[in-house]
């Protein structure tokens, strides 16, 4: 019964269906990676600068770690911080956007002032100002970091539904039977934007991955685990390009980009289920 | 007199100006407090520490009391908060950004000076050429009557919009550099060459343009690619387009409708590439160690040296500012809309 | 003389897996100089029957047979250069939701010149001017619209000019869809009046598609009215409104002419069940199914045909 009813939503949108079959595969390839790991993603337990072969899926980089395991485990904390990155500014949007389009009145104004200052501010550069005054750089402070700067796209989206809910019928009768405001947003609005919500946080977390890989890059990444974006940058210190060592180079960044894909064509995907338009030719 | 300072365009100016002002001050607010609001105060450690990180060979004691000294009374950091920041926005109007600690003892000020003509000889043509291509091919996706093309041409311009601007400066200096040794590894000229206003060191640099403007304009021109193919579909199937058809207007005139009106809101699409680009370019350079702020920031974490990196924010920020409001700006005489609601022509 | 024949017309919109049969064999005439109306639910294929009378034919609509005869000549014969042509030339149209029928970011004097000097490029900009100017007097609105955007102007300001740059080029034939449905009243009859006048001065004929038979009928000489993508009545405007012989019509009118005097009827309701599906329409009366008088002899189709004259009906019982 699932299975038809997961069947009939995939089959309104190829889009949806191309991007998670991407992103489950970036899945299942680091959660086979990290199973049939002997060993730690960061430990040296063969020759430095091998190319790929049968044993070493994906060779090894200049410390003989096996980059095949390197990445497996990369994908998943490149995830975990996408994930929760996403989750606090998907919050944190929610929270600005629903109240905004609620309220109405000077405290939209305000809100929404507040919104496009800082979407204006170009992104990347605050984060490496920002995150180079963290003492600590573990996952946790980093994605909150990220999450912080990076809720005002979700703030315009929920806002503009709250607004546009905000004028329907059954709200006023809820408001009729006495409902508080905070009642109101959460049992009536929300429960309706559920869409909106989840197609924001796809869009949140495929930024989030960016994001951390470019302060990976540039120096400011998580000290004690690997993500796509710290063996990146590894392979920029060690020179990789110089020594042609294009099996360092490729996976991280292609799986990187790959995953901001999919996410962004599950995006467009369940746009494309939820707010159904008339095919024109 | 009073007449034209209350007409629409110089109000709306004013806000613009205003808005942007409260970004800038926002912005360069959050830098200096946040610091100050976290245990362990980076900024007095970062002080505090200038007794192990200064040039090379030991720290000579008098030297380095004297700089902690500079910094404390620059800082004002002996001083209540609402001074200190009082100070801070002082140095921030002036441009004073302090000396470098990983430059020492050069000022903040000069090395962005250096610095920011290569960074906008970068990010000003990859912009311009980035947002024309790129429409220009997502308009020409979207005319394209085959669907295979159409849908093909989408997903290739998902796929380079979301490439991270530094990931591809590693697959172009691969294939290149390594592979094909067509274009250098990095850096902004030669080694060892002194810069000077000849042809030959012009070419040396154009040389080492290549890559790095690659880098960038692959990547805007796919992102340009799916807002305008998606705006020329979306005018495309718009009913004046069927009422100028069913009033005998050609099909060649009706493209040129289209686009016209596709391509309005890409022009404030590419206010938000800039924000985007500006951010990628920053570690684009350090890649390519092209002597722009991006190099100059990447140095400034390495070596944790403040000045240097709230420096070269600002000036990156005072560029994205100026950018958004020269397009704000452009977008009320290109939009007839817009362009009759402020100056009523 | 036959301005406009319709023969045998079909169109079907194409989706993933079907057709949806909108216009499935629609015969008319519309003469000189006269209005017809042309009245029906929702999805009845009004507006699709209005595309396919100006050859204007887009997918996912196709044209699948039948004739557009304008003056003569079979429109669908035609190479696609000269049925351009004739667009705006000989038929004119004038969208529902004439809002979104004016370019956005082109002043209406450019419009109308784009549009001018696509059938004439000599077409010198003053003369086109004057012109404009005199078109828009008789859609009643003043030279300094023309100057105006789209935006600046109101709903029924919006309409007029529609009609007015429709008319621009002299065609002999206009089809309007829906021209008053979403403006006030007032509004609505100064529509009216406007269609008239240019009728009169013009010598034109209309092709008035709508819902709305009470607007209508205020300007129509005949009425054809349209169910599941089939005619089935036409007559004189009066007679089928006061002596319907469809039982569709019946209900239609019933509707209508208890309520005329206090309340304008905008939409047709009341009359119980749905039209059927068009991408799978009944075999036999597509009324049936909702007709009090089915009878066995009604799954078969019923043929429209000529009664008492200028009348014609498709339907079993009246055929006797």
């Amino acid at each position: 019964m699932y299975a038809s009813a997961f069947l009939s939503v995939v089959r309104k949108s190829l889009n949806l269906l191309i991007g998670l079959l991407i992103f489950l595969s970036i899945i299942t390839f680091s959660i086979v990676g990290i199973m049939t790991a002997k060993h730690g993603p960061l430990e040296m337990v063969d020759l430095e600068n091998l190319p790929p072969s049968p044993q070493r899926l994906l060779g090894t980089d200049s410390f003989g770690r096996d980059l095949f395991v390197e990445v497996s485990f990369g994908i998943l904390n490149s995830l975990r911080i996408g994930v929760m990155a996403g989750l606090i500014a998907t919050f944190i949007g929610i929270v600005i956007g629903a109240t905004a389009g609620f309220k109405g009145g000077i405290v939209d104004e305000i809100l929404n002032l507040f919104t496009n200052v800082i979407l204006v501010l170009p992104a990347l550069p605050l984060l490496i100002v920002l995150g180079s005054y963290l003492r600590i750089r573990n996952e946790y402070f980093l994605s909150l970091l990220i999450g912080i700067i990076s809720w005002p796209w979700t703030a315009r989206a929920i806002r503009a539904q709250t607004y546009s809910l905000k004028t329907r019928d059954f709200i006023d009768v809820s408001r009729i039977s006495g409902l508080s405001d905070l009642e109101l947003i959460m049992l009536d609005i929300l429960p309706n934007m559920l869409s909106y919500i989840v197609m924001a946080f796809a869009l949140q977390m495929g930024g989030a991955i960016l994001s951390e890989a470019g302060l990976s890059m540039i120096g400011l990444g998580p000290t004690d685990i690997v993500t796509l974006g710290m063996i990146l940058r590894w392979a920029y210190l060690w020179e990789a390009v110089r020594r042609g060592m294009w099996w360092w180079i490729v996976p991280p960044g292609l799986i990187i980009t790959l995953t901001s894909v999919s996410l962004l064509l599950i995006n467009i995907g369940l746009d494309e289920v939820f707010n159904p338009r008339l095919k024109r030719g | 007199m009073r007449k034209k300072f209350t007409s629409p365009i110089y109000i709306f100016l004013l806000r613009k100006v205003g808005f942007y002002v409260l970004c800038f001050f926002v912005a360069t607010f959050l830098i200096w407090a946040i610091p100050r609001l976290m245990p362990g105060d980076p900024i007095r450690m970062f002080v505090s520490q200038i007794y192990s990180s200064i040039g090379s060979g030991g720290p000579v004691p008098e030297k380095t009391k004297l700089l902690y000294e500079y910094y404390v009374k620059k800082f004002n950091l002996d001083k209540p908060y609402y001074i200190q920041y009082f100070t801070y926005l002082q140095s921030i109007i002036t441009f004073d950004f302090s000396t470098s600690i990983a430059f020492y003892p050069a000022k903040v000020i000069d090395l962005v000076k250096m610095a920011l003509p290569w960074s906008l000889a970068l990010l000003i043509p990859a912009e311009i050429v980035g947002w024309i291509i790129g429409n220009y091919l997502g308009a020409l996706a979207a005319y394209s009557r085959r669907e295979k093309i159409n849908n093909v041409a989408l997903y290739a311009f998902l796929f380079i919009s979301q490439t991270p601007y530094y990931w591809l400066a590693l697959m172009l200096a691969y294939i290149f550099a390594f592979q094909f040794h067509i274009f250098p590894f990095g850096g902004g000229y030669s080694w060892g060459v002194t810069p000077s206003l000849t042809l030959s060191f012009i070419l040396d640099v154009v040389w080492h343009y290549v890559l790095p403007f690659l880098s960038l304009v692959l990547v805007i021109i796919g992102g340009q690619a799916i807002g305008m193919r998606e705006m020329v579909i979306y005018e495309l199937g718009s009913e004046y387009m069927y009422y100028g058809k069913s009033l005998g207007v050609k099909d060649s005139k009706l493209t040129k409708w289209a686009f016209r009106n596709a391509i309005l809101p890409q022009v404030t699409g590419l206010a938000l590439s800039i924000g985007s680009a500006v951010g990628g370019q920053v570690v684009t350079e350090a890649v390519f160690g092209y002597p722009g702020i991006g190099t100059l920031i990447y140095t400034g974490v390495l070596r944790e040296d403040y000045p240097l990196i709230q420096g070269g924010f600002t000036i990156l920020l005072i560029t994205t500012l100026i950018a958004n409001f020269v397009i704000d700006i452009l977008y009320v005489y290109i939009d007839p809309r817009i362009r009759r609601a402020y100056l009523g022509e | 003389m036959e301005e406009l024949e319709v023969e045998g017309l079909r169109g079907f919109w194409q989706s993933r897996r079907s057709y949806v049969k909108a216009v499935d064999g629609v015969t008319f005439k519309v003469y000189k100089n006269e209005i017809v109306g042309i009245v029906g639910e929702s999805g009845c294929g009004k507006s699709t029957l209005a595309k396919l009378l100006i050859g204007l034919v887009e997918p996912p609509l196709q044209y699948i047979d039948g004739k557009v005869l304008i003056e003569g000549i079979d429109l669908y014969k035609l190479p696609e250069k000269k049925r351009r042509r004739i667009n705006g030339e000989v038929i004119s149209y004038v969208p529902q939701g004439a809002m979104n029928a004016l370019n956005p970011t082109k002043r209406i004097i450019d419009l109308i010149t784009d549009i001018v000097k696509e059938h004439n490029n000599k077409y010198p900009k003053e003369q086109i001017y004057k012109d404009a100017t005199k078109n828009f007097e008789e859609v009643g609105l003043s030279s300094d619209v023309l100057n105006m955007y789209p935006f600046e102007l109101s709903g029924g300001m919006k309409q007029r000019a529609v009609i007015g740059i429709s008319v621009m080029l002299n065609p002999k034939i206009l089809v309007v869809d829906e021209p008053t449905s979403a403006l006030d009243v007032s509004s609505q009859k100064v529509i009216l009046k406007l269609l008239w006048k240019l009728k009169e001065e013009r010598g034109m004929s209309m092709v008035f598609i709508t819902h709305d038979i009470a607007t209508v009928r205020q300007i129509s000489s005949r009425i054809i009215v349209m169910y599941a993508g089939k005619i089935v009545e036409i007559g004189k405007t009066e007679d089928v409104i006061y002596n319907p012989l469809h039982p569709y019509t019946k209900m239609l009118m019933s509707a209508v002419v208890s309520l005329e005097t206090e309340i304008r009827k905008r939409k047709i309701e009341g009359i119980p069940g749905a039209p059927p599906d068009l991408s799978n329409p009944p075999t036999g009366c597509r009324f049936a199914p909702r007709c009090p008088y089915a009878a066995s002899m009604c799954e078969k189709e019923p043929p429209l045909i000529d009664v008492d004259g200028d009348k014609k009906v498709a339907c079993w019982r009246v055929i006797k």
